[in-house]
C-alpha cells in the first residue's frame, strides 16, 4: 500500500465524510500527500469543526494498516483513485468511491467491454427469459455482465452469464462476507471464484437504504452502457437508469407489452432516452463488436431460433421429442405467452387433457409457467 | 309421595337416559335438587315454581327433594325443567304416575309455562330410542329436527299446561310422523352452483379430482380470481349425505344450538374466519362444545387467507385430520366429536394479492413474498395433496359474449358419486374409504401404474425434485384421475396430470 492509498482508505473512513467530498479535500489540498500533511488548523478551515475532528480522529496509521490486513487476509482487495487497478469508468463521475473493495478476478475491470444488465426484482416469465438469453448472448460474445446481485433479474444475468462460460461482475451495497438478501450466498460465492465482487463498503457492512441508493452510480459508471431488460413503475432499476444518462453512458431497453405492469418502466424510457434493444447483435454493435449489415435476427416466431452458430445448444442434447397433441399447445404458446383458460381457448382440449400436456411439456423443459399460471415457450 | 320422570342427560354430543326423582312430603317447606346438578339445573326451582303457578297449578307447600340419577354424573343444562314440574305435579297427585312410565320429558321453561327449546335434543333422543323409550315429550321447537327419527313417537309440547293435560288423558296431542330421509334429500339445491363460475378451467378441474378423490385442497390466486366461490361450490359436488351421515352432522349442530330446520340434508359448509382461536376451531371451552372441524365433520372446512391464521391454530389441526376424531378433555367431562372434514384453503400469492397478475402490479418484495408463502406451516402443507392456481380472470370474461355456459354442479356431482361408488367397492373392508386415504405402503399395489406410467412417474421425480411425500402425493391423485376416467391401472397421462397440482415448485415453496 502506498501513501497515497493509504490517505485514500484513511478517508473512506471517515465518518460524515462522503466519497465527492473526499475528493474535493484531496483536490483542495493539491494531493494526497499535501492532505496527510495538514495540521489541525488547516483542515478546520477547510472543513468545519466537526468534520476536521472526524479526519483526525481516523488517521490513525496503525488501525488503517490493521483494516487492510485483515481485508487482505479475507482475500479482498482495497483499489482507491490513488491504484493502477482502479477502473478508470469510475473517475469521470463527481463521486467516485475512496476505497472499492474488490474480490476476485480484478483484470475484469480494465476491459472496455463491461456491460451493466439490471432488471426488475419482480419480473415476469417474459423478462426473465429475456434476461436469461440476452446475458448468455453477451457473455458468450465476450461483454462482462455487470449487475447488481439484488433477487430476480440481477440474479438471472449473472447465473446466465457464469452458464455461458462468460465473465461477470457484482456490484454490492453490502460488505462482500455479506449476503443480502441470504438466497443469493451460493451465487456471491460462484461469482467471487469465476467473477469479480466489487463494493464501496468495509466486510461487515449491511446493506441499507443508505448504502443501496449510491450502489446504483456505481453500476451506472463502470459500464459503457445500462441495458435494462424489464422495470415496473418504481423499480429501482430506474435510478441506475437515470444516472447511466447522467454520466454520458449509453442507455438500453428491451420493450414489452404495453399493458404489462413490469414493462412499463422499460417501455417508457424507450421513448425518451434509451436505445430499443431486440437482440443481442443490437448491443454489440454499441460496443462496435457487431456489423450493422449482418440484418436481423430471424423473426421470433420462426419457432425456437439456433442461437449464434454452435453455441447454444449444448452439444449431445438433441430437442426432446414432441407429439402431435403437444405440438398443438406448442403452436398456441409460441405466438404469445398465455394463460390456462386462454390455452383452452385456442387448442379446444379438456381441462383434464391440457394439464397432462403442459406437465409433459414442462417436463420435457420446453415451456415453463410463472405465478398465475402463465406458460410460455422457453427461448 | 314419590315420583319418577325419565328424562335425557348429555355430555359433548353423546345421551344417557337419567331419572328425576321427585319426593314431596310434609314438612318445613323447601326444595333441594341433589345429584351433582350445575347452576343451571339448580336454578330450575325459580323457572318450575313460578311456570307452575303461571299455569294455575299450585306449588305444593312441602319439603321436596328432587333427585337427578344416576348421582355421579355431573348434570348440566337447563332442559331438566319439565320433568322436574312433571315430577312434583305427579309426586303431588295431579299426574297419574303410571301415565309416566315409559315417557321421557325434557324442556326448559319459560316463566309462563310455555315450553322453549333445547341444545342437543337430537343426540338425547337417539339415546333414548337405543334404550327402548317409546314415548318422548319434547319442546315443539325441537320438532323439526328431530322428526328424522322412527321406532320412537315424538310428542311436541308446547306449554306445562299441554303436557299436563296430556298426560292426565284430557288432552290429545297428534305425534310426529317420522320423515323418511329419501324424501328429504330429494331436493338438495347447492348453496352455490358451479355453473355461476366463469372460466377457471383447471380450477373446475381439480375441484372434480378432488371431490371425486377426497382429496385436500389448496388454491392459491391474486385478489378477486373466485377462490371463496370456487370453495363455495365443493359441498354442492359431493355427493349426497348418506342418512347416518347427515344424522352424525345434524347431532353436532344439534348440540351447538345451531339447526334451524330438520335433518341437514346439504353437506355443511364451515369457514372460520382468521382470527378464530385454537379452542373455536378444534372445540373445547368450559362446556367442552364442538369446534368449526366437528361443525365441518362430512362436509367442507374453507380457511380463507391461510397464512393470516396463526400458526399455533393451524397446528392444531393436524391430529384430528389424521383421525377424523377430536378428543376433548376437560376436568369434568371427556368428549369425542367426529371431524371427518375435506379441508380446502385459499390463500393471495403475495401479500398486496397482486404477484403473479398480468394486468396489476405487485408492490412486494420477493422477500416478502417468499416470507408470506414460508408462513404455512409445513406439516399441513403436507396434508395438502393439491396446489391449484387460479387464473385472474378478466372482467370483460366474466361479461363478455365468449362466456359460454359451464356445468352445472348436479352433473359434476353424478360423476363425483360414481367415482366415489367405484372406490367405496375396491375399499370396501379397509379401513380407508378414498383416495386421499391411501396409505402409502399399499400405492404401488392398488395404483399399479404402467410402464409409461412409471417412466412419467421417474421423470417427475428427477425434473420436479418431488419428495418421497410429493411422489405418494402425485400417486394418490393419478389414481383418482384413473378412476375419473374408468381405468383400472394409472396411466402416463394421469401421473402427468396429477403432477399439475403439486404445489412445491420453484415459483412457491423452494
Amino acid at each position: 500500500m502506498t501513501r497515497a492509498e493509504g490517505v485514500w482508505i484513511w478517508l473512506s473512513r471517515v465518518r460524515g465524510l462522503g466519497a465527492g467530498r473526499a475528493r474535493q479535500l484531496v483536490e483542495f489540498f493539491g494531493g494526497e500527500e499535501a492532505l496527510l500533511a495538514a495540521q489541525e488548523p488547516e483542515l478546520r478551515e477547510a472543513v468545519g469543526e466537526a468534520l476536521a475532528a472526524s479526519l483526525l480522529e481516523a488517521r490513525r496509521q496503525e488501525e488503517i494498516n490493521d483494516h487492510v490486513r485483515a481485508c487482505r487476509r479475507a482475500g479482498v482487495r482495497i483499489l482507491t483513485p490513488a491504484s493502477p487497478a482502479y477502473p478508470e469508468a469510475l473517475r469521470d463521475i463527481y463521486d467516485p468511491p475512496c476505497a472499492l473493495y474488490a474480490r476476485g478476478d480484478l483484470g475484469l475491470l480494465q476491459g472496455e467491454r463491461l456491460l451493466t444488465l439490471v432488471g426488475t426484482r419482480r419480473h415476469t416469465s417474459y423478462g426473465r427469459r429475456i434476461t436469461e438469453k440476452l446475458a448468455a448472448e453477451l457473455a458468450r460474445a465476450g461483454l462482462t455482465i455487470v449487475s447488481g446481485l439484488a433477487e430476480g433479474l440481477d440474479s438471472v444475468a449473472h447465473r446466465a452469464a457464469l452458464d455461458a462460460g462468460g465473465k461477470t461482475i457484482a456490484v454490492l451495497a453490502n460488505g462482500l462476507d455479506v449476503a443480502y438478501p441470504a438466497a443469493v450466498g451460493p451465487l456471491q460465492e460462484e461469482i467471487a471464484r469465476k467473477g469479480l465482487l466489487v463494493s464501496e463498503y468495509p466486510p461487515g457492512t449491511r446493506a441499507s437504504r443508505a448504502t443501496l441508493l449510491p450502489r446504483n452510480r456505481l453500476l451506472a459508471a463502470l459500464s459503457r452502457a445500462t441495458l435494462v431488460t424489464e422495470a415496473g413503475q418504481r423499480s429501482g432499476t430506474l435510478l441506475v437508469a437515470g444516472l447511466a444518462v447522467e454520466y454520458g453512458r449509453e442507455l438500453m431497453t428491451v420493450p414489452g407489452n404495453i399493458d404489462s405492469p413490469a414493462s412499463y418502466s422499460t417501455n417508457r424510457l424507450m421513448r425518451t432516452s434509451a436505445e430499443t434493444v431486440l437482440c443481442s447483435r443490437d448491443v454489440l454493435q454499441a460496443f462496435g463488436m457487431a456489423d450493422a449489415e449482418d440484418g436481423e435476427d430471424g423473426p421470433p416466431a420462426a419457432g425456437r431460433q439456433a442461437a449464434p452458430a454452435g453455441q447454444a445448444v449444448p452439444a449431445g442434447q438433441a430437442a426432446p421429442a414432441v407429439t402431435e397433441e403437444e405440438e398443438r399447445v406448442l403452436q398456441a404458446l409460441r405466438r404469445e405467452p398465455l394463460s390456462f383458460d386462454e390455452l383452452i381457448a385456442r387448442t379446444q382440449f379438456s381441462a383434464a387433457k391440457l394439464n397432462s400436456l403442459l406437465t409433459m411439456l414442462e417436463l420435457k423443459g420446453i415451456i415453463d409457467q410463472s405465478a398465475g399460471r402463465t406458460y410460455a415457450t422457453k427461448s | 309421595m314419590l315420583s319418577t320422570v325419565t328424562s335425557c342427560g348429555r355430555q359433548g354430543i353423546e345421551g344417557y337416559p337419567m331419572r328425576v326423582e321427585v319426593d314431596v312430603r310434609d314438612g318445613l317447606p323447601m326444595v333441594d335438587v341433589v345429584g351433582l346438578p350445575d347452576a343451571a339445573v339448580r336454578e330450575s326451582r325459580e323457572r318450575v315454581r313460578t311456570a307452575l303457578r303461571n299455569s294455575g297449578f299450585p306449588f305444593p307447600v312441602a319439603q321436596i327433594t328432587i333427585n337427578l340419577a344416576p348421582a355421579d354424573i355431573k348434570k348440566e343444562g337447563p332442559w331438566y325443567d319439565l320433568p322436574i314440574a312433571l315430577g312434583i305435579l305427579a309426586a303431588s297427585g295431579r299426574i297419574p304416575q303410571e301415565r309416566l312410565r315409559g315417557a321421557l320429558a325434557l324442556g326448559t321453561l319459560s316463566l309462563d309455562g310455555s315450553l322453549a327449546p333445547v341444545t342437543g335434543a337430537l343426540p338425547m333422543l337417539l339415546a333414548a330410542r337405543r334404550a327402548g323409550i317409546e314415548r318422548a315429550l319434547l319442546p315443539a321447537q325441537n320438532a323439526r329436527e328431530c322428526a328424522c327419527l322412527s321406532g320412537i313417537a315424538l310428542y311436541p309440547v308446547e306449554s306445562l299446561r299441554q303436557a299436563a293435560a296430556f298426560l292426565c288423558g284430557e288432552a290429545e296431542i297428534a305425534p310426529l310422523t317420522p320423515v323418511r330421509y329419501a324424501d328429504l334429500a330429494e331436493d338438495v339445491r347447492p348453496e352455490v352452483d358451479l355453473a355461476s363460475v366463469r372460466g377457471q378451467y383447471a380450477a373446475r378441474r381439480a375441484l372434480e379430482i378432488a371431490a371425486s378423490g377426497g382429496h385436500n385442497l389448496l388454491l392459491i390466486g391474486t385478489a378477486g380470481s373466485g377462490k371463496t366461490m370456487l370453495a363455495r361450490c365443493l359441498p354442492g359436488i359431493l355427493p349426497r349425505m348418506t342418512e347416518q351421515e347427515a344424522l352424525e352432522t345434524t347431532v353436532i349442530h344439534s348440540v351447538s344450538g345451531e339447526v334451524s330446520g330438520g335433518l341437514m340434508t346439504r353437506r355443511p359448509f364451515s369457514a372460520p374466519h382468521h382470527t378464530t382461536s385454537a379452542v373455536a376451531l378444534i372445540g373445547g371451552g368450559r362446556a367442552a362444545a364442538p369446534g368449526e372441524i366437528s361443525k365441518a365433520h362430512n362436509g367442507v372446512l374453507f380457511l380463507d387467507e391461510l397464512p393470516e391464521f396463526p400458526r399455533a391454530v393451524l397446528e392444531a389441526l393436524r391430529q384430528p385430520m389424521e383421525d377424523g376424531v377430536v378428543t376433548i378433555s376437560r376436568v369434568n367431562a371427556r368428549c369425542v366429536y367426529p371431524a371427518r372434514f375435506q379441508l380446502v384453503c385459499a390463500m393471495n400469492p403475495c401479500p398486496c394479492g397482486n404477484y403473479g397478475s398480468r394486468t396489476r402490479t405487485c408492490r412486494c418484495t420477493p422477500h416478502e413474498v417468499q416470507r408470506y408463502l414460508s408462513r404455512i406451516s409445513g406439516p399441513l402443507l403436507d396434508r395438502i395433496d393439491m396446489v391449484v392456481e387460479m387464473d385472474a380472470v378478466e372482467p370483460d370474461e366474466v361479461f363478455g359474449p365468449a362466456a359460454a355456459p359451464a356445468e352445472d354442479s348436479e352433473t359434476v356431482r353424478r360423476r363425483v358419486e360414481r367415482v366415489r361408488a367405484a372406490q367405496n367397492a375396491r375399499y370396501a373392508g379397509e379401513d380407508f374409504f378414498c383416495n386421499a386415504r391411501l396409505p402409502a405402503n399399499r400405492l404401488e399395489e392398488i395404483c399399479n401404474p404402467t410402464k409409461d406410467a412409471r417412466d412419467a412417474l421417474a421423470l417427475c421425480m428427477r425434473r420436479l425434485q418431488l419428495s418421497m411425500r410429493g411422489y405418494a402425493r402425485v400417486l394418490r391423485i393419478a389414481r383418482t384421475i384413473a378412476d375419473m376416467a374408468g381405468e383400472a391401472r394409472v396411466q402416463a397421462e394421469h401421473v402427468a396430470e396429477a403432477a399439475s397440482y403439486r404445489g412445491t415448485n420453484e415459483k412457491y415453496w423452494k
